[in-house]
């Protein structure tokens, strides 16, 4: 299949627009993913941070117990109160704060109330009598079950060491027979900047477990508590809780970060809860002073995130395709608008070069205006010079075929003339040299015998030689004639048949003839060839008279038209029938005996006629008179 | 006993007439000569028209023509006297004064019996119609 410059520009230009259009809405679409994957983040930050505040706020809650305990007791200390008011502040926080599964202290050796001799082993106390109660609840009662084993203990090391609130790595306990995790919050007892003790509270992990489990990230994404150690407090599968972070790449990283207190945040390739690409974020939770942060870890599905994203994509994409569409109809109507003309112009100049007509159509001039209004205007111009030579053309051909067809016609009655001619010499020029022959020999056979006779063929013989001469003349007068160039001057016929008339006037007297002569024009011809013609055909007319009383000539123009002038007589005339050797070399209608004559004068005035572009012809009847009509160049 | 039937010569040179009776004179051919000057005439003769009108009935034995003549050449005598029934049976000699071969086969196409060039040279000329006078006179009396 072909294609026109329409298709092709409309291909064109679609292609280049779709790709445009395409580009553009991929970028405009990837730039609108981004933000809405950024927006999706910020917002998804947001709430881990939220949710890790509430994580946040419940371990300064028990750290608040601790402290508000600790402040207490040092006042308690130096204002000598009974150790027992101690206990009662224990149980009263633990019965205050329902989140609580233990309170409990340790003082220093008599660092409360130097009285720790006196309580050696008495109740509450053990073999130390040191301040180191411990109650913690067992079903729905709240019991004393005095600490051990403290110097080696963390709960009891860690805060002597940082000598501020602690709060202890999660571990695992049996409460009630059951294994449970556990927080401690610590405080250090400090007077003067003096270490006393510690106070501490302790709770089950499993309610801040449940209270994490709870929050829900976007219906589909999943949250995570991990502890400064790196112990799952809150985590989807059960089986995780209370166990550390593995040594995996990812979490190794993420333990570094929550470790340092830092926020971390990365794109899981194969998430094992989600089942695919997650992205994870970690935010530090740093309670009060203590040292030891922990992380509140938010996952969702990055198909979530960018789910959202694509939608606006899509309809970015949809939207900038219906654009594109839509201006690439209007182009391409704009552009056949456009185009519509220089295709027809195509159309038409293919016409014009494979059709070989006169008509060249013209284009119809909307309105174009710029380059294809001036390349109309342009085809139109060259169309119709091209028509106007074209017609030119045709008439210059028809002119010339004329001419040619004009001149094939004279050069075949020249060549005619011609053949008339050299048969009329080897014929007629024959003739009086048989007769010269013959008599000569007849002459031969009577020289001696009859003188009168001698005498006969001895003239006939001279006449004959005689005849010869002159036909001998003419004919070289007539071929001279066809090969004299011509002088063309104004010729008036009026005054050239008066002078020819008045060359017959000896030839004529005594003759009866009416000469009726008409208004002649003027001619262009040459004068001296113009009067041997009239000398011919006047002379021709007042010998074909002579036979008749009262001859008539009517020399006069036929019709209307000017150029045609003919010379009528009313003499013996000739048949019709031998028109066609009126005008030969030596050819005779009449006999020699009625009318002397060679024969070559209406050839002589035929080839003159002829030379002068003119034309000759003749009618008549016989004894009913002739006409020769001349057509001759009458000046304009 | 009978006159000859009469020789129609057909001629307007009246030299080229002088010549050729003598010539015929010279052969001994008793036949009576009907001479006319052109071929207009020779045709009236035949058709016993215009001066002929009045001839006695009877037809040439032998018809001599000039091919060129004023007014009817004797190709046209030929012709016209080949289209007649009757005397297309009169046999024709053309007398021509060239050689040319268009008018001899003309002149063969047309019917004529047999043609003699007009020489120059009398003698030939003489000869030649001596001939033919002979012949014709001969092939006369048998019929």
């Amino acid at each position: 299949m072909k294609w026109g410059i329409k298709n092709k520009v409309i291909v064109l230009i679609t292609a280049v627009l779709l790709m445009s259009v395409g580009v553009l809405s991929i970028v405009i679409s990837n730039k609108v993913q981004l933000q809405t994957r950024s927006l999706h983040y910020q917002i998804l930050e947001e709430t881990a941070y939220r949710y890790g505040k509430s994580v946040e706020n419940v371990l300064a809650k028990i750290m608040e117990d601790a402290k508000l305990m600790e402040i207490a007791f040092v006042q308690m200390m130096k204002s000598g109160t009974h150790r027992s008011v101690l206990d009662s502040m224990l149980i009263r926080t633990a019965k205050n704060d329902d989140q609580l599964l233990g309170t409990w202290m340790l003082w220093e050796p008599n660092a409360y109330d130097r009285q720790d001799k006196r309580y050696v082993n008495t109740e509450g106390h053990g073999s130390t009598g040191r301040v180191n109660s411990y109650w913690h609840w067992e079903g729905d009662s709240l019991i004393n079950e005095p600490n051990i084993d403290w110097e080696s203990s963390t709960w009891y090391n860690v805060p002597r060491e940082r000598m501020k609130g602690t709060l202890l790595d999660p571990y695992w306990y049996t409460v009630s027979g059951e294994p449970t995790l556990l927080l401690s919050a610590i405080q250090p007892i400090i007077f003067e900047d003096e270490f006393l003790g510690v106070v501490g509270v302790d709770i089950e992990l499993n309610n801040l477990q449940n209270f994490v489990n709870k929050l829900k990230v976007e219906d589909v994404g999943y949250t995570a508590l991990l502890a400064n150690d790196g112990t799952y407090v809150a985590y989807p599968q059960q089986e995780k809780i209370g166990k550390k972070i593995s040594s995996e790449e990812n979490e190794k990283e993420l333990y570094e970060h929550l470790k340092n207190g830092k926020y971390y945040s990365k794109v899981i390739q194969n998430d094992k809860i989600l089942g695919e690409e997650g992205h994870l974020i970690s935010i530090p939770i740093k309670v009060l002073n203590t040292e030891t942060p922990w992380a509140f870890v938010v996952v969702i599905p990055t198909s979530k995130i960018i789910a959202e994203s694509k939608v606006i994509r899509n309809w970015i994409l949809l939207l900038g395709g219906i654009f594109g569409c839509l201006t690439v109809l209007l182009l391409a109507i704009l552009v056949s608008r456009q185009i519509a003309p220089i295709v027809s112009l195509t159309n038409r100049l293919t016409e014009i070069v494979t059709d070989d007509r006169t008509e060249i159509p013209l284009l119809e001039l909307k309105k174009q205006t710029g380059e294809v209004g001036q390349l109309v205007k342009a085809y139109n111009e060259l169309a119709s010079r091209l028509h106007i030579n074209k017609v030119k053309l045709l008439g210059l051909n028809e002119e010339l075929e004329d001419r040619i067809n004009k001149r094939t016609l004279q050069l075949e009655s020249a060549l005619k003339d011609l053949e008339r001619f050299s048969y009329s010499i080897s014929h007629d020029l024959r003739a009086p040299l048989r007769h010269i022959n013959g008599f000569s020999k007849l002459l031969n056979g009577v020289i001696e015998s009859d003188q009168e006779k001698a005498k006969y063929y001895s003239d006939k013989v001279i006449e004959a030689s005689d005849k010869m001469r002159h036909m001998i003349d003419d004919l070289l007068k007539f071929s001279r004639l066809g090969r004299r160039a011509l002088v063309l001057e104004e010729v008036d016929l009026n005054k050239l048949i008066d002078q020819v008339i008045k060359s017959f006037e000896t030839e004529i007297e005594g003759r009866i003839i009416i000469w009726e002569v008409e208004t002649l024009p003027t001619i262009l011809a040459d004068f001296s060839l113009m009067e041997m013609v009239f000398q011919n055909i006047l002379s021709n007319a007042i010998k074909y008279t002579s036979k008749c009383e009262e001859a008539k000539i009517h020399i006069g123009v036929k019709g209307e038209s000017e150029d045609v002038i003919f010379v009528k007589d009313n003499g013996v005339g000739f048949d019709m029938r031998y028109i066609d050797k009126l005008f030969g070399v030596f050819q005779r209608l009449h006999r020699e005996e009625d009318f002397s004559g060679v024969g070559i004068g209406l050839a002589n005035v035929k080839q003159i006629v002829t030379k002068h572009e003119g034309e000759i012809w003749a009618e008549a009847e016989v004894n009913e008179g002739a006409t020769f009509y001349l057509k001759l160049n009458c000046k304009e | 006993m009978r006159s000859l039937q009469p020789i129609l010569y057909a001629e307007d040179d009246a030299n080229d007439r002088e010549l050729t009776l003598a010539a015929l004179k010279e052969a001994n051919i008793s036949n009576r000569i009907e001479v006319v000057c052109d071929g207009q005439e020779a045709l009236d003769f035949l058709n016993y028209e215009g001066h002929f009108a009045d001839r006695r009935k009877e037809n040439p034995v032998l018809i001599l023509l000039d091919i060129k003549m004023p007014r009817l050449d004797g190709l046209q005598v030929l012709e016209e006297i080949k289209k007649h029934e009757e005397l297309s049976k009169i046999p024709v000699v053309m007398l021509t004064s060239s050689s040319m071969e268009t008018d001899l086969i003309k002149s063969y196409e047309m019917g004529a019996n047999s043609f003699v060039v007009k020489p120059v040279d009398f003698e030939e000329f003489y000869d030649a119609v001596k001939k033919l006078g002979i012949y014709w006179a001969l092939l006369n009396k048998t019929v």
